[in-house]
């Protein structure tokens, strides 16, 4: 379990000094130092023993979480080795055989730009009549977060749809869940679980395995989005692949 | 306690008091304050004040594109995200209508396809991208440009290519970023409309049009070379009036438009002998004496001169055998013209993009000036106007560091928006090169050589001539920086690109080419991902070469798009408007108070004899003829003539991306006349391949009889995902006039020639 903590611990710093989303205005830096004060690894450690679990499937949405919040191939990668560790391909395949750069480059491609994306990782580009951005999909997922108690920093300049962040209120989902017992939160949980994250991220994945030239370590990222998806739902593994809207 | 439905939750997520105490027990607690895994999301509410039912909140807004309409836009925002766009209802012209384009605005704001972030290529085309923060990107700009300076100890490797994809004020502050970085290299002169520029300011002394609000007073309007129903669709309200009140409507084009449609009278003439019909109309008009006799006695010099002209050069045989038009046809619409009080002509941007496309625009003048109809409420010559464009200009002009070093010699106007005009006797000036030939500028350009180029508000790529040997100049090229929205064909080409804010994320203020209204532009939504506005990139540049080399550029290094919006404003400009503060165009657009919807009422011109002038000094010291007359067109150089207009469901190369557009305008077409098609054995739909000179272009053809016969057609512009590109048929030879008011002569983009096989 130390080694596990640790590990994923020396991932995360890797990921929070590139990730895309941690950049704040100056007056965001006090509140954002209380969260990341948490993140020295013995930190996480410590509240790992506290929490007295660490599943791998939270390495796996951490990861996948840290993955698609990543703005380089190092943080890229980084994830990656860590999903892969945790859950290696079926096929044994080596997913991490792309170099960073490579990684970077298709990531771009398929997720960021600044081209036309053949997979936008924002639940309203899925969900929403228009498939644009800042939809009401977008407004859901904000005031879930709200609900939680808490927001995302970029001020609106990142649709709170986004998927990392989405993966990041499934961590305080689980998290909260792990101490208290409480039906409202359950509810809640459900909710964006089954009425928000299983109708649209089946359909990105699904944009994902149709993209051309998809690297492997991609496409087993996308594999796990999906296998997490279900073990969270106790529903199966989709297996009809939506066609893809974009 | 019984299961909480999806219903319950969704009312509860709906109010901001209801769902921040749905967990209350539990967040209170502090149980967020010791979460160990939440890294993006932190503990906060977002902004209270925000409602998710009830009204929307209004903003003003102005489409800053390169149109006619330049609408007056309200905005429609809740939650901080804009819901859908209105024409402004206190404008006339707008008069609470968009076309198809502007009302695809929110799309364009949320597309998933904008460009997102400072991104850097791994060489260029290979589509090997990495995101860079705003200050990587700044830093590696900034070091570039030290590095020019140092190697050649001026800026003038640095060029600028920028033009109309943005017309909001303050974003000259991209010219102004040059300047402040230095003298550098400006692409001038302007694609559009420079040749009928100079031509009205020969023949007047300025352009000036008529308020297009005026056209229902018209008895008689033509049309000649424009396509308003898809262009100008605003104006088109105007037309319908007139002849609704008996005005006659005649378009003349070589292409039966939808304007042509809407039409009494549709006249095809070949295309480039617009001045051979016009001449035919005028030697009519003399020999029947159906011109204005007193009026040029009165308010012109060199007409006798013209009518002697007409007698020796012109019959209307000669103009009917030149444009195709019968000689009896020719006779009946100058007759009409003639004997209608007020009559007009609305002279197109298209009918000038030609070798004699200035020389026709004279013609054109002459023909409205002869039968007095110049000066008239329903008459005049339309072209364009820019005398409701008094801005300060605030953002553009900035002053270079001290010590600089640049071009020795004079220095002229740097397209149509400088207003310095010509400066002698200066130190160090820019150096400027054609727009027009922008490829063929970078290859040639010695001592230095363009190092650098910077893109704003421009797709040189698909929307400057020549595409292969545009490529080939971006070899040349050492850094390309481009500035835009979207992933067009320029940006695939560039090493560096910014993302930059649509006009709904920025303050400005816009005003038209042709009508007379005066638009704010509000700030009505945050910018999404990381844009900048232009001048808040000119800042964050300016910040970095400050901070590596302090006094290398006097840009400021913070802005805010507000304050410069409002400090683009002057006394003068605010009179002509009526208004005393900026400010008040927060309640609506404002329209300039007109003496006369008709410019030069009182018959004073502008012209150096303060008439106007059928024969022009000036226009002979600039290098044409003094008087106006007849210019041969650019002999066929291919099998068929190749026309390449704006399309309706784009501007340039803006909007035609957006799935909104495609879903109803999918790909591009060659038009061709059935019988040409048989010709070359080309049913409706086979791929064929254009081709000539310049290259070729792969598409669908589609068989109309709209087109002449000797003519291929195909719509400018960039569809997402595809590689068309009809600057691979367009060479940049240039028209004859442009460089008076513009820095350079305007460019010959409908005197080109192809020939079409199936592919």
């Amino acid at each position: 379990m130390a080694a596990l903590a640790g590990k994923s611990g020396g991932v995360l710093n890797i990921v929070a000094r590139n990730s895309l989303d941690c950049v704040s205005s100056p007056q965001e830096n006090t509140a954002w130092s209380i969260v990341t004060s948490f993140w020295a690894p013995k930190k996480i450690f410590c509240e790992c023993i506290y929490l007295g679990r660490i599943l791998d499937n939270d390495i796996i949405l951490i990861s996948l979480r840290d993955f698609f919040a990543a703005r380089d191939g190092h943080a890229m990668a980084a994830a990656c080795a860590t999903l892969t560790k945790a859950a290696p391909p079926a096929d044994g395949h080596p997913a991490s055989a792309d170099t960073a750069d490579e990684l970077e480059y298709a990531f771009n491609r398929l997720f960021v730009g600044p081209g036309a994306v053949p997979a936008p990782p924002y639940a309203s580009v899925y969900l929403d009549p228009d498939h644009g951005l800042m939809g009401e999909s977008t407004r859901i997922a904000a005031a879930v977060y709200d609900a939680l108690g808490v927001s995302s920093p970029s001020n609106g300049s990142l649709p709170d749809d986004h998927l990392a962040l989405e993966l990041d209120a499934a961590v305080v989902f689980h998290a909260l869940k792990a101490r208290e017992q409480s039906a409202e939160l359950a509810a809640l949980w459900d909710y964006f679980l089954r009425d928000h994250l299983m109708l649209w991220v089946p359909l990105f994945v699904a944009c994902i395995k149709q993209a051309p030239d998809v690297p492997p370590a991609i496409s087993h990222v996308a594999s796990l989005l999906s296998a997490w998806l279900s073990e969270e739902s106790g529903a199966k593994p989709v297996t009809h692949v939506p066609p893809c809207i974009n | 306690m019984s299961k909480i439905t999806k219903q319950e939750i969704e009312r509860i997520l709906e109010n901001p008091v209801s769902r921040r105490s749905f967990l209350g027990g539990l967040l209170a607690t502090g149980a967020l304050v010791i979460l160990p895994s939440c890294r993006l999301l932190r503990p906060g509410t977002v902004d209270t004040g925000q409602v998710w039912e009830g009204g929307y909140q209004t903003f003003r807004n102005a489409c800053s594109r390169n149109c006619y309409d330049t609408c007056s836009i309200v905005s429609y925002v809740k939650n901080g995200v804009l819901k859908f766009v209105e024409g402004a209802p206190e404008s006339s012209f707008t008069a609470g209508g968009l076309c198809v384009k502007g009302n695809s605005y929110v799309r364009r704001v949320y597309s998933p396809d904008r460009i997102k972030y400072p991104m850097e290529q791994q060489g260029r085309g290979t589509g090997k991208w990495k995101r860079l923060s705003w200050d990587e990107a700044m830093d590696k700009i900034a070091r570039k440009i030290l590095e020019i300076k140092a190697r050649d100890g001026s800026l003038l490797g640095l060029a600028l290519s920028k033009y109309s994809g943005s017309f909001g004020i303050t974003h000259y502050g991209v010219e102004g970023m040059m300047s402040s970085l230095g003298y550098t290299t400006r692409l001038v002169g302007t694609p559009c409309w420079p040749a009928g520029m100079d031509a009205q300011n020969f023949d007047m002394g300025n352009m000036l049009c008529n308020d297009p609000e005026d056209l229902p007073l018209a008895r008689y309007m033509i049309v000649w070379g424009a396509n308003p129903a898809w262009c100008s669709v605003h104006s088109m309200k105007f037309l319908y009036a007139a002849q609704e009140a008996g005005a006659k409507l005649v378009v003349v084009d070589p292409v039966f438009t939808q304007t042509a449609a809407k039409s009494d009278e549709y006249v095809q003439v070949r295309t480039g002998e617009d001045g051979a019909l016009a001449l035919g109309m005028c030697r009519h008009i003399l020999d029947r004496s159906l011109y204005d006799k007193e009026w040029v006695t009165a308010h012109s010099i060199g007409f006798d001169e013209f009518a002697a002209y007409l007698r020796e050069h012109v019959t209307i045989e000669w103009a009917a055998q030149k444009s195709g038009v019968p000689a009896s046809h020719i006779a009946a619409i100058a007759e009409e013209f003639a004997q209608a009080r007020p009559a007009t002509i609305w002279i197109g941007y298209g009918m000038q993009r030609h070798v004699n496309g200035g020389a026709s625009v004279r013609i054109l003048d002459a023909l409205v000036a002869m039968t007095g109809n110049i000066g008239k409420p329903g008459g005049g010559a339309r072209y364009a106007q820019m005398q409701t464009w008094g801005f300060n200009y605030h953002a553009k002009n900035q002053k270079q560091p001290e010590s600089s070093k640049g071009w020795i010699g004079a220095s002229g106007p740097k397209g149509e928006f400088d207003f310095s005009g010509v400066k002698e006797n200066v130190k160090y000036a820019d150096r400027t090169i054609n727009i027009n030939k922008t490829a063929q500028e970078i290859l040639d350009t010695k001592d230095p050589q363009v190092r650098m180029l910077w893109v704003a508000c421009k797709n040189i790529l698909s929307q400057d001539f020549d595409r292969p040997k545009m490529l080939k100049a971006f070899n040349k090229l050492e850094m390309v920086v481009v500035a835009d929205q979207f992933f067009n064909q320029t940006v695939e080409q560039a090493d560096i690109v910014l993302p930059v804010t649509t006009f709904f994320e920025e303050w400005n203020v816009n005003a038209s080419y042709w009508h007379y209204w005066l638009s704010l532009n509000e700030q009505a939504v945050k910018p999404l991902h990381e844009a900048k506005s232009d001048i808040e990139i000119a800042a964050a540049l300016s910040k970095r070469m400050n901070e590596l080399a302090p006094g290398s550029c006097t840009f400021p290094t913070t802005v805010d798009t507000k304050d410069w919006t409002a400090q683009e404003f002057n006394k003068k400009e605010l009179d002509l408007f009526g208004i005393s503060s900026w400010e008040e165009l927060r309640k609506g657009p404002v329209k300039a108070k007109l003496t006369s919807s008709a410019p030069w009422s009182d018959g004073v011109f502008a012209t150096p004899s303060k008439k106007y002038e059928f024969h022009s000094d000036l226009c002979a010291k600039n290098g044409h003829d003094a008087l106006v007359m007849y210019k041969e067109g650019r002999p066929a150089y291919d099998k068929l003539r190749l026309l390449t207009p704006h399309s309706k469901f784009g501007i340039n190369s803006q909007f035609q991306n957006l799935d909104w557009m495609a879903d109803f305008n999918s790909e591009p077409y060659v038009y061709i006349h059935p019988r040409t098609a048989a010709l070359r054995g080309i049913g409706h739909g086979d791929a064929v391949r254009v081709f000539n000179k310049v290259g070729e272009v792969r598409l669908a053809a589609q068989l109309t009889a709209d087109v002449p016969p000797d003519t291929l057609l195909m719509y400018e512009g960039w569809y997402k995902g595809l590689a068309f590109n009809c600057q691979n048929l367009v060479d940049d030879l240039s028209s004859d006039m442009g460089s008076f008011k513009t820095g350079a002569p305007g460019v010959a983009i409908h005197d080109q020639f192809a020939d079409v096989v199936r592919a």
